[in-house]
C-alpha cells in the first residue's frame, strides 16, 4: 500500500537530474496517479473473465514495482529501472500487467549502464520499451495499450527533436497518449461496440500524466490518513496462484471493539478483506505484502489466537527452481468409486452436473450418476443404459432438474425386467434430501414416498448470472447481472454474487431453518468459497453451514435450508 | 466411413475437437506471453515441423461428455508464467464457450519452454 511513509523525499520538486533517484520519484509519481483512477480503468472492462479488472490490476503490478524500490537508495539509473522491473514482473498480474512489466523491462533495457539519463536516453529508452512489448505475442493486437505504446516513443522523439526539455517532451508524450487511447474503439471492434476505449491504454496514459504532474510541481493529491486512502475492492479475485504477499488470518479477542473500524483499517492495508465479529471477537483475513502490519494493528487492540500467515509463492521462482513444465490449473480430486449393488436392493440413479456433486451423489450411496445439467441434459437413452446395468431390479431415479424430468419419465417402461419410480426432484437440494431417505432394503413403493417427501422438505437456493434482461416476480434484471432463484422461482437481483447469497438465503426463510449447505461451482475459487461461508456463519450462529465442492459449472452456488 | 460424426454429443449440439482446437489456436495467437506452441515429445515436434499441423501443441478431449483442453506452449522469458498461463486459460475459456455455446470444464496449460530471446 503505498503511503505518505513511502513518498520520495520533497514531494513536489522536480529532480534536476535523472539519476536512479530522480527515476525513482518519477515511477512513484505515476503509482501515486494511478492510484487515484484505476477504478476509472476498471470501468473500462470489456470481457466478463475473472481477473479482468485492468486498473486493479496495473496498479497491483506498479505497486509491486514500488515495494521494489521503496527502501533503495540506488543513484544508477539503469540499474533502478532494473529494480524496477523486477518488481513489476514480480507482480505482474492480468494481462495488462504482464505488458506493463515487459514495458519496464525493454526500459531498463535501453537505458542499460547509463547512470544518469538526458533526453536522447530517455527516448531510447521508450522505444525499446514498446519493441520489448510487441515481442512477447505472435500477434499483437492493435488498439491497445502495445499501440498507445508505440505512439508515445514515436511522439517522445519527435518532440525531443523540437525541444530538449523532458517537461516539454514529456507534455507531448501525454497528450499523445491521451490521444491514442481516444483512437482505439476505432482500432478494435469490441471497444467499439462496447462504447469504450481501451483500459490497458488509459491506465498507461494515467501513469505518464502522473510523471508528468510530478515533473510540473503539480499535486498528486495522495491522501494522509491510512484509513481513508484508496484501498482495494474486496471483491478482488483471490486467486491462489496469482495471490502476491502473504495470507494473513487471525481471531482477535477484546473488549468493546469496533467491527466496522477494524474492517476499514484492514481495508487499507491490502487485497481480499474479510472482517466478521462482533465486539469481542473479529475474525480477520488479508492478502498483504507485510504481515507485521495488519498483525501490529490487532495486537495494539486485544489478543490474538490462531495467527496464519502463509507466503504465496511465486510461480515464476518456482518454475526456475523446478526446471520443468508445470501443470497450471486446480488439480480435480480423485473420483469416488460408487458403491456396490447388491441384487434385490433398491439402487439409486441420478443426475449431477459437476463433478464435485457427483462425488457427493456417490459418497452418498447413489449407484450411478449420469452427469449432466442445465444445457447437458441427458437422454432417455442414458437412463436407459443406466438402470439396465445396475445388477438389480428395482430403482429410484432422481433427474434433480425440471427439463430431465420427461427423459426419465420416458425410460421408465422401457427396461424390462426392472421395476423403477421416478422421484420427481427438480433441484440437486431436493436430491440430496431425497438420497438420504433412501433404504436400500426397504419395500420399492414405501420407500419411494419417503424419498419424495424427503425431496419436499428442503428449500433450494441457485445463484448464476443472468442470461438477458427480463422482469420477472417484480424483480427488473439486467442481462449480466447475478440472480437468486428460490425453488426455481426468481427472487433476487444483484450486482455481486455474494450479497446475492446472502439476501437469497434470508429470502428462503433461513432464519426458521437450521442447516445451510453451500455448494460452489466451476465459477467460484475454494478461497471464496470459504470467505463466504464464514460470512454467512458469522450471520447465522445457531445454524450449521457446511461448505461443499460442487463444480457445477452453471451456478455460481447451489444452496440448500432446511 | 462411419455414420456417426467424429465428436461428442453436447445436448443438441455436436462439435468436433478439431473444431474446438482451431477456436483455442486462434485464442493463443494473441495471448500475450505466449511465443509459440510446443509438444508432448521431441518425435511429435519434428512432425509438427514437417507437416504445420495448426492444431500443434493443442489437444482436445471428451472426458464424461465435457470438453477438456490441454495446451502445449513456449511463453517469452522475462514474464511471469502464473499471469500468462492465467490469462490464456481465461481467453481459451472465454472463446471456446462463446463460440460452441457449452461450458469448458477445464483448461490445462503446460509450460514446455521459455523462449530467451538473443541479446537484440
Amino acid at each position: 500500500m503505498t503511503t505518505p511513509q513511502d513518498a520520495p523525499h520533497a514531494p513536489g520538486e522536480p529532480p534536476r537530474a535523472c539519476d536512479g533517484q530522480g527515476l525513482k520519484q518519477i515511477a512513484w509519481a505515476g503509482l501515486a496517479w494511478l492510484e487515484k483512477h484505476y477504478e476509472q480503468v476498471d470501468a473500462l472492462n470489456v470481457f466478463p473473465v475473472p481477473d479482468g479488472d485492468t486498473g486493479t490490476n496495473m496498479l497491483l503490478t506498479m505497486r509491486s514495482a514500488w515495494k521494489e524500490i521503496v527502501g533503495s537508495e540506488e543513484t544508477h539509473a539503469g540499474r533502478m529501472a532494473k529494480l524496477i522491473y523486477n518488481g513489476a514482473l514480480m507482480g505482474a498480474r492480468g494481462n495488462s500487467g504482464v505488458i506493463l512489466s515487459q514495458l519496464w523491462r525493454g526500459f531498463a533495457q535501453g537505458i542499460e549502464g547509463r547512470a544518469t539519463l538526458d533526453i536522447r536516453e530517455l527516448v531510447r529508452g521508450l522505444e525499446e520499451a514498446t519493441r520489448m512489448a510487441y515481442r512477447a505475442v505472435q500477434e499483437p493486437v492493435e488498439g491497445t495499450i502495445l499501440t498507445v505504446s508505440r505512439e508515445i516513443a514515436e511522439e517522445a522523439a519527435l518532440a525531443a527533436d523540437a525541444n530538449p526539455d523532458i517537461r516539454y517532451v514529456l507534455s507531448r508524450v501525454v497528450e499523445r497518449a491521451h490521444q491514442s487511447v481516444e483512437r482505439t474503439p476505432q482500432l478494435l471492434a469490441v471497444l467499439r461496440e462496447a462504447g469504450v476505449v481501451d483500459a490497458g491504454g488509459k491506465g498507461l496514459a494515467f501513469i505518464l500524466e502522473g510523471m508528468l504532474r510530478y515533473l510540473n510541481g503539480e499535486a498528486l493529491d495522495v491522501a494522509v490518513e491510512a484509513a481513508a486512502e484508496v484501498a482495494l475492492r474486496s471483491t478482488l479475485e483471490p486467486e491462489d496462484e496469482l495471490g502476491y504477499g502473504y495470507d494473513v488470518q487471525f481471531l482477535l479477542k477484546g473488549q468493546q471493539l469496533d467491527v466496522n473500524q477494524i474492517r476499514r483499517d484492514i481495508e487499507a492495508m491490502g487485497a481480499s478483506t474479510l472482517v466478521v465479529g462482533d465486539e469481542s471477537l473479529v475474525k480477520v483475513h488479508v492478502h498483504v505484502h507485510n504481515p507485521g502490519i495488519p498483525l501490529g494493528y490487532a495486537a495494539e487492540r486485544g489478543i490474538l489466537l490462531d495467527v496464519v500467515v502463509e507466503n504465496m509463492q511465486e510461480q515464476y521462482q518456482e518454475f526456475i527452481q523446478e526446471g520443468g513444465p508445470r501443470l497450471i490449473e486446480e488439480q480435480p480430486e480423485p473420483p469416488v468409486a460408487p458403491p456396490t449393488v447388491e441384487p434385490g436392493t433398491i439402487a439409486a440413479v441420478t443426475v449431477a452436473p459437476g463433478e464435485g456433486l457427483s462425488r457427493i451423489f456417490y459418497s452418498m450411496g447413489a449407484a450411478h450418476v449420469i452427469p449432466g445439467g442445465q444445457t447437458m441434459n441427458p437422454s432417455t437413452e442414458n437412463f436407459v443404459e443406466a438402470i439396465a446395468s445396475l445388477p438389480t431390479d428395482k430403482i429410484v431415479v432422481l433427474p434433480n432438474n425440471k427439463n430431465i424430468l420427461l427423459s426419465a419419465d420416458a425410460a421408465v417402461g422401457l427396461v424390462n425386467g426392472k421395476d423403477v419410480r421416478v422421484i420427481p426432484t427438480t433441484t440437486i437440494p431436493q436430491g440430496i434430501s431425497a438420497l438420504l431417505a433412501l433404504d436400500p432394503s426397504g419395500d420399492l413403493d414405501a420407500v419411494a414416498e419417503s424419498m419424495r417427501e424427503a425431496s419436499r422438505a428442503v428449500q433450494t437456493g441457485e445463484v448464476t448470472t443472468a442470461t438477458r434482461n427480463v422482469t420477472l416476480n417484480g424483480v427488473k434484471v439486467r442481462q449480466g447481472q447475478i440472480i437468486g432463484l428460490h425453488n426455481d422461482t426468481l427472487r433476487v437481483a444483484g450486482n455481486e454474487v455474494n450479497s446475492v447469497v446472502i439476501d437469497l438465503l434470508k429470502e428462503m426463510g433461513a432464519d426458521g431453518l437450521e442447516l445451510i449447505s453451500l455448494y460452489y461451482g466451476a465459477g467460484v475459487s475454494r478461497r471464496e468459497a470459504e470467505m463466504l461461508a464464514e460470512q454467512i456463519a458469522a450471520l447465522y450462529p445457531g445454524h450449521e453451514v457446511e461448505l461443499r465442492h460442487g463444480g457445477q459449472a452453471h451456478y455460481f452456488y447451489i444452496l440448500s435450508a432446511e | 466411413m462411419s455414420s456417426k460424426p467424429e465428436g461428442e454429443q453436447l445436448g443438441a449440439i455436436f462439435v468436433s475437437p478439431a473444431a474446438i482446437a482451431t477456436i483455442a489456436s486462434h485464442a493463443l495467437l494473441t495471448s500475450y506471453g505466449v511465443v509459440g506452441m510446443a509438444s508432448k515429445n521431441a518425435f511429435n515436434e519434428l512432425a509438427a515441423t514437417l507437416t504445420r499441423d495448426p492444431h500443434h501443441g493443442i489437444s482436445v478431449q471428451f472426458v464424461q461428455g465435457q470438453i477438456v483442453i490441454d495446451l502445449y506452449v513456449i511463453i517469452q522469458h522475462g514474464t511471469r508464467i502464473s499471469s500468462v498461463a492465467a490469462s490464456v486459460i481465461n481467453a481459451v475459456r472465454f472463446q471456446v464457450e462463446k463460440a460452441v455455446g457449452v461450458p469448458v470444464r477445464q483448461v490445462n496449460v503446460y509450460v514446455q519452454g521459455l523462449r530467451v530471446d538473443e541479446d537484440l
